[in-house]
């Protein structure tokens, strides 16, 4: 963690003192965190697409005012959920429709594994987490992206989505249970598909 | 304690002995405990590996146009913003108002299309010291594709790379009726840079059209000839590679560097010079 944040401030420091294109970096580093944070925030890829490339143009606008020995990806990640934020006031919408249906595979890129079967298993596996996910409120969503999908401590989880520690904790275990039952939904659907041909 | 909050305890590696004990007790004791941790374990597991998905190449290009657009505007003096609107008035008076630093436009440049440029300048010469600043404004119809407004009002001259192709030749402008201008810049900030009397910068915008090319590097001996510095953008995808930097006066030995392995000279150079390896380096003159 330590060597991330002196690298991510050699990079912020090289953007901010004649070498913009160095932000690039930066990009590449948390490029495709940000993505998955809005994906699971608003669903649709093209708007997340959007609000990810608003979130970075947004963050190097007011890199000057980061503070370069903290790190980096907590203050990146809480531009992106205030934009999700802003993203769901300005559609008048405040969830999205749990109905929704989301290509699970779009824009996921798949692990190969040496053994076939084994590979198309994980894959139909990951399918109906992706799905099961979509299906929770997007406060749940939120907090297992960062909780368990990218494994931030809490104490970063309180400063992206200025919630307390205690509410994120009892949130953190409501989403899970919420997962757990929206699988078993999502398998049992399957099933009935699968039955009806 | 409520048995949700000790999984969530152990799944989140956050327990204390006596509730490690508690756990193991009650995986052994209660079978609706073990089969109900045991799903999420495996939940937890199954979102660990999912991943996301990655974010393309062709958006973080468009973030990187963003970024250097802010970057331009940043650069621009407050005192030069308030002239945007008098240009056309600007480019009249840009005969009578700049001393002999103007330059006739050059006809070994040559333009890729023909952009729509608009540069304004404003500083006026201190007294005592002769500070000269020009202006220079490019205007000209036509070629949609060709690069936005740039950013800086100090970008002096602009280095084309003619085109490689027959079609592309058909863009190229030579001369016309847009004019180039040598401005050299007053003391004071510009991207980043402290100038010192004596010390001028210019900025200076390298092109080159390398359809196909997955990067290209522009090499030199202003960046001690490393491959990996400066790294030039194709924003629009259509194999037209920019960059822009400052560069002191002086005459300045450059080449580009595509895909990391095939060396290209600069067919609108200034001229060339023996590099001493059997090839050429690019020079410009500023």
């Amino acid at each position: 963690m330590e060597e991330n944040t002196n690298t991510d401030k050699r990079i912020i420091l090289a953007s901010l003192n004649g070498h913009p294109e160095d932000f690039r970096m930066l990009l590449d580093r948390y490029g495709s965190r940000v993505l998955s944070l809005c994906r699971r925030m608003v669903g649709a890829a093209h708007d997340a697409e959007d609000l990810t490339q608003k979130t970075f143009i947004d963050a190097y606008t007011k890199l000057h005012t980061f503070d370069v020995f903290r790190p980096f990806w907590p203050w990146l990640s809480r531009i992106a959920v205030n934009n999700c934020k802003d993203f769901f006031k300005s559609s008048k919408r405040k969830e999205l429709p749990l109905n929704i249906e989301c290509s699970s595979q779009e824009g996921i890129h798949p692990v190969k594994w040496d053994n076939p079967e084994k590979s198309r298993l994980m894959d139909e596996r990951k399918s109906i987490i992706e799905q099961a996910l979509m299906k929770l409120p997007t406060k749940y969503r939120a907090v297992l992206e960062m909780k368990d999908i990218q494994g931030l401590e809490y104490g970063e989880i309180e400063d992206i989505l200025d919630l307390p520690i205690t509410t994120l904790k009892i949130r953190t275990i409501r989403a899970r249970k919420k997962l757990e039952r929206a699988v078993e939904l999502v398998i049992s659907e399957k099933r009935s598909r699968h039955a009806q041909r | 304690m409520h048995k949700d909050e000790l999984i969530r305890r152990v799944l989140d590696e956050e327990c204390t002995a006596e509730e490690e004990k508690y756990h193991a007790e009650l995986l052994q004791s209660d079978s609706d405990y073990r089969v109900y941790f045991e799903k999420l374990q495996s939940l937890k597991d199954d979102l660990r590996m999912i991943g996301g998905p990655c974010l393309e190449t062709s958006v973080k290009d468009s973030i990187m146009e963003g970024v250097m657009e802010i970057r331009a505007q940043q650069s621009r003096p407050a005192a030069i913003a308030a002239s945007d609107d008098a240009c056309d008035a600007c480019a009249d008076r840009f005969d009578g108002a700049v001393g002999g630093s103007r330059q006739p436009a050059q006809p070994a440049l040559e333009r890729l299309g023909r952009p729509r440029w608009l540069y304004i300048s404003g500083l006026a010469a201190s007294c005592g010291l002769g500070l000269i600043i020009g202006f220079f404004l490019a205007l000209h119809a036509g070629y949609s594709q060709e690069p936005k407004r740039t950013h800086s009002d100090s970008l002096q001259k602009t280095v084309y790379s003619a085109a490689n192709t027959p079609e592309q030749k058909e863009h190229v402008d030579v001369a016309g009726d847009a004019e180039d201008a040598r401005i050299q810049t007053a003391n004071g900030k510009e991207n980043g840079l402290e100038k010192v009397p004596g010390d001028e910068t210019t900025l200076v915008r390298f092109v080159v059209h390398a359809p196909g090319a997955e990067n290209v590097m522009l090499v030199g001996d202003f960046n001690n000839w490393s491959k990996e510095a400066a790294t030039m953008i194709d924003p629009e995808g259509n194999g037209i590679w920019r960059l822009t930097i400052p560069l002191k006066s002086g005459t300045h030995r450059y080449k580009f560097l595509v895909d990391g392995e095939k060396w290209v000279n600069d067919p609108g150079a200034d001229s060339r010079i023996n590099d001493g390896f059997g090839g050429f380096n690019s020079l410009i003159r500023l």
